[in-house]
């Protein structure tokens, strides 16, 4: 019987390493483009043209770098989608908490009604929007500007969604209270629930952020001069016009990445937080 | 007068002030920012006429050569050779070397033109003998004698006249052409000093001085500048709006008595109730955007005169000299919606607008009203008779965007206003306060989602009915013309077909990613590590990824043939062939998606109580059956939810197609987003665009619909 007992916990031990193993590998397998995009950015323009491939560049070429960021504006890329997020990250968390608080918190007649049509518009693909907004940013002298980029992101439904999700989770006895207390609406939703609801405008700040700093499609129709684009348009402008070096490219694409990474690093756990507020209560 | 309250004074004098005050910021603000900008665009349109000059020149040289012996050495020649299509050499100058190295065995074209990249010659097709032949040459001075020869000083000073600027040709740090004026001597190598900065930029010092760079014949390096700079006759800016700035001013000055002397005389309560309150709170936005579009115009009114400016550099390439614009050549200037007339008549069109002339003489550029029409005028050249053009001013099509905007805005307001007042007839105190707060608070939100979603889905439903190329002002209404088309068209039917195939990816990561969460639900060490490395993909830069990929899927150096070729498989082409292309994008969204649903996955799993797996163990369950009994049906909203969602995102694919294989090859993965992108901004079918978006449209509305049916419950308010 004990050795019965011995036997299984063996077998679960080796079924758990086998397992862990299996993660790790797995693990590793998808850092594999990162690792390579890495590799490549330090090699030299003959070294990456090699069969079979270098996976180690024999004697890094760190030069790649500056001579990367200074064939295209990086700077001004970067900076370009600092102000573009930053506006848009404050636009996304103020609409965010007034109408998800009026959504979650107060009653009024249609409100309901009103919730689904604001969810409506997660059905519409941007593509649609394009042209017309396209079209009135332009009728208002935007192309090529801050507020062109800026102006039409400005609300973000998934984050009102989040933030009436979330106010509906916290307890309203604090609100009632201060209700009571004669407190206005407008100190009641600013002093006592937004405080409460930090965590969620933490992590509806941080989605706009990393969905603005991705952002494509619409950047690339609004910006026309170099000077304008962020840095997702800037660096596919930069594809196309150092195409076969590879190891500029993969610098660019490192630079790139690095600072959305690092965000990622410091802050994963409202990631998965709002993932999962978004996919499951809803 | 004890009833001047403080909140009087915030609400009724605030909006008025804050108006006048932030409009006369925003013109100044606006000038300010705008003189560098005028310059910068002079410098670019100096390069483009310069190019012209060039190519102009380029023109002539090919012409000379049909005799070249004679011809080549007045043309500052160091070394040429003729070759015939083949790449034999037929004649060569002088005897000894040969001038390009060909490699054997390629296309003549492409080893021309990198031969003669590398030994820095440059390649012209030519007729030689009577018999196509490729001619190249290396100039005297490293490819910048002809250059210079190739740039006709007298055509240059016809530039500075027209446009009011002073141009300059550097090569190097060498004056290329030597004017008459010492422009060299005020120019002390600002901009010639750093060559490669100014590489793709152009670049502006404080004195209002602007460079573009001058690029070789490939238009690969930067071999000079071209730089210029403001001279007296320069265009200035538009003169300050003194009138509408002042306007504003006295405007509110008399909003902030009127109504307060008003108020308090009659109504002393008027703002005592807070829906009143809220009105006034209302009116801030309209007044600000009021302000700022009064304050813009200056900017935008000045944008107009370069825009005719650019036209005007456009016009200068067309005509040999001044005032000599043919008429089948206007023609070409058509479509950019400008007239050009002389004084003695009309080029373009109508006879009417000659009269213009007249009143538009010693100003070189401004506004005039021609049959009844509005536009902004600038005076191209001076010698002869003048020509002038015409172009519709822009401020005019932003104030009738701004005049719809602010009726939205307006029309919303009094409809919030009307409902509210009409539910304080029914309801009580409380509710009243509750629901003014409420559609407060979602007002915001509420004006630029109509503005900007619901506003342009309708225009976008209008548009498809009619045919439009963004340029031209005609709209003609078509009916169902387009979506009639759209049943008939391959390409759509392919790109749609395509974009069915792509989604496949959801079913196939929903696998993986399921496997991954069950494997990583589990307290084990580094396991937060782990599935932020499967997550990882996902939140990083789609076009840096895009780009690593493209260089992973190289089919002779890229790490996927080589770990494939490890275990005796491939070469594959990947993205080089219609057969791969779309798998490679599958594999890639597979690799980007998998960590994001396995997050969801982990949430599904962690809301499955434990105990239900505990009572399957104690009655003798393995790990397979209790994933069939328990996990897979308790996860089943977990997994609908991922899979509707993610097949609508799927469907909306565009970025790993722009960059990567820009729908090809051969279409093989031209999918509906990146088709209806560039049906639009491409072909600019703008109508047919249209028509398509909405039935994409039309087509997620559907599936979520259907998922509604589904998970009703779930999504419904509680």
């Amino acid at each position: 019987m004990s050795d019965a007992a011995a036997a299984s916990v063996a077998r679960r031990r080796a079924v758990n390493a086998a397992t862990y193993g299996a993660a790790v590998l797995l693990g590793i397998s998808m850092l594999v483009p990162f690792l390579w995009m890495i590799s490549t950015s330090l090699m030299d323009e003959f070294e990456v043209f090699q069969f079979p491939p270098r996976l180690i560049p024999a004697d890094p070429v760190w030069s790649n770098y500056p001579n990367a960021l200074t064939a295209a504006p990086f700077g001004r890329f970067f900076l370009n989608s600092a102000v573009m997020s930053l506006f848009i990250v404050a636009g996304h968390l103020f609409t965010a908490a007034t109408a998800g608080y009026a959504f979650a918190r107060l009653r009024f007649p249609g409100r309901d009604r009103v919730f689904i049509l604001f969810l409506a518009n997660l059905m519409v693909p941007v593509i649609v929007l394009l042209i017309p907004r396209f079209l009135l940013v332009g009728a208002l002298g935007w192309v090529d500007t801050y507020m062109g980029l800026i102006v039409t992101e400005l609300v973000s439904v998934w984050g009102i969604f989040l933030m009436r999700q979330y106010f509906l989770s916290i307890p309203r006895d604090l609100e009632d209270a201060a209700r009571i207390d004669g407190a206005s609406e407008w100190q009641i939703f600013w002093k006592v629930a937004l405080p409460l609801a930090r965590p969620a405008l933490a992590t509806v700040a941080l989605f706009s952020f990393v969905e603005t700093w991705k952002s494509f499609l619409w950047p690339l129709i609004v910006t026309r001069s170099m000077a304008m684009r962020p840095v997702e348009v800037g660096i596919a402008a930069f594809h196309g016009l150092y195409f076969s070096n590879w190891p500029y490219q993969m610098a660019a694409a490192v630079v790139a990445v690095v600072p959305i990474l690092l965000l990622f690093l410091f802050t994963q756990r409202y990631f998965v937080r709002g993932i999962q507020l978004a996919g499951l209560k809803g | 007068m004890n009833r001047l309250r403080p909140a009087f004074v915030l609400l009724v004098a605030a909006p008025a002030l804050a108006f006048a005050v932030l409009s006369t910021g925003i013109v100044i603000q606006s000038r300010a920012a705008l003189e560098p900008e005028l310059d910068q665009s002079a410098a670019r349109r100096a390069l483009e006429y310069v190019r012209w000059e060039r190519s102009q020149r380029l023109a002539e040289l090919r012409a000379a050569t049909g005799s070249l012996g004679s011809q080549i050495a007045p043309l500052d020649i160091a070394r040429y050779a003729v070759y015939d299509r083949a790449g034999r050499t037929i004649e060569r100058f002088p005897g000894d070397a040969p001038l390009l190295s060909l490699e054997p065995g390629t296309p003549q074209t492409e080893a021309m033109l990198a031969a003669a990249r590398r030994s820095q010659a440059v390649v012209d097709f030519v007729t030689f003998d009577g018999a196509p032949a490729w001619l190249a040459y290396l100039p005297r001075d490293g490819g910048i004698a002809v250059v210079q020869r190739r740039v006709d000083p007298s055509t240059l000073t016809r530039f500075e006249t027209a446009t009011g600027y002073t141009l300059a040709l550097y090569h190097g740090r060498r004056r290329a052409l030597a004017g008459d004026e010492d422009f060299g001597a005020r120019l002390p190598g600002t901009f010639v000093d750093s060559l490669a900065s100014l590489d793709r930029a152009l670049s502006l010092d404080a004195d209002r001085r602007a460079a573009a760079p001058l690029k070789d014949f490939d238009d690969w390096d930067a071999i000079g500048a071209v730089v210029v700079a403001a001279t007296a006759s320069a265009p200035a800016l538009p003169p300050l709006p003194l009138l509408p700035v002042s306007a504003i001013w006295l405007a509110a000055a008399f909003t902030v008595v009127a109504l307060g002397w008003v108020t308090l005389r009659r109504h002393p309560g008027i703002l005592a109730t807070p829906l009143r309150r809220a009105f006034v709170i209302a009116l801030i936005p309209p007044a600000l955007a009021a302000a700022w579009a009064a304050g813009a115009d200056a900017r935008l009114s000045a944008r107009t005169t370069d825009a005719a400016l650019d036209l005007g550099a456009r016009v200068l390439s067309l005509v040999p000299r001044p005032g000599q614009l043919p008429v089948e050549r206007s023609a070409e200037l058509a479509g950019a919606d400008v007239a050009v007339v002389r004084a003695q008549g009309v080029v373009a069109s109508d006879p009417e607008l000659g009269a213009a002339t007249d009143r538009v003489r010693g100003d070189p550029m401004g506004r005039v009203r021609v049959s009844g029409q509005r536009l902004a005028y600038r005076v191209v050249s001076e010698e002869g008779p003048p020509l002038l053009l015409l172009t519709p001013p822009l401020e005019d099509a932003r104030k009738t965007a701004l005049f719809w905007l602010a009726g939205l805005y307006g029309a919303l307001a009094a409809a919030i206003l009307v409902y509210a007042s009409h539910a304080r007839a029914a309801g009580n105190a409380i509710e009243l306060r509750e629901a003014r707060t409420a559609w407060t608070f979602l007002s915001p939100s509420l004006v630029l989602l109509l503005v900007f979603s619901a506003a342009p889905l309708l225009f976008a439903f209008y548009l498809s009915f009619h045919r439009w190329n963004l340029v031209e002002p005609a709209k003609p209404f078509v009916g169902f013309e387009h979506y009639l088309t759209l049943a008939g068209d391959g390409l759509f039917w392919n790109a749609a077909k395509n974009t069915a195939v792509y989604s496949l990816y959801v079913p196939a990561t929903m696998v993986c990613a399921l496997a991954v969460a069950i494997l990583l639900n589990r307290r084990i060490r580094g396991v937060a590590l782990l599935r932020a490395i499967f997550f990882l993909p996902y939140i990083t830069s789609f076009v840096a990824i895009s780009i690593v990929w493209q260089w992973m899927y190289d089919p002779d150096f890229g790490l996927f043939n080589w770990l494939l070729g490890l275990v005796g498989l491939g070469p594959f082409p990947w993205l080089n062939s219609p057969a791969t292309a779309l798998l490679a994008l599958i594999v890639l969204a597979v690799w980007i998606h998998i960590g994001f649903q396995m997050i969801i996955f982990l949430a599904g799993l962690q809301a499955i109580p434990n105990e239900l797996y505990e009572a399957a163990m104690i009655d003798g369950a393995g790990p397979w059956r209790r994933f069939w009994r328990i996990t897979l049906p308790l996860l089943r909203p977990t997994t609908f939810f991922v899979l509707v969602t993610s097949i609508i995102g799927s469907f909306q694919v565009f970025t790993f197609v722009y960059v990567m294989t820009e729908g090809g090859p051969l279409h093989a993965t031209d999918v509906i987003v990146y088709h209806i992108y560039q049906n639009a901004w491409q072909f600019l079918r703008m109508g047919y665009a249209s028509a398509m978006s909405w039935i994409l449209f039309a087509v997620i509305f559907a599936i979520t619909l259907a998922q509604f049916r589904f998970l009703g419950r779930r999504v419904a308010p509680s």
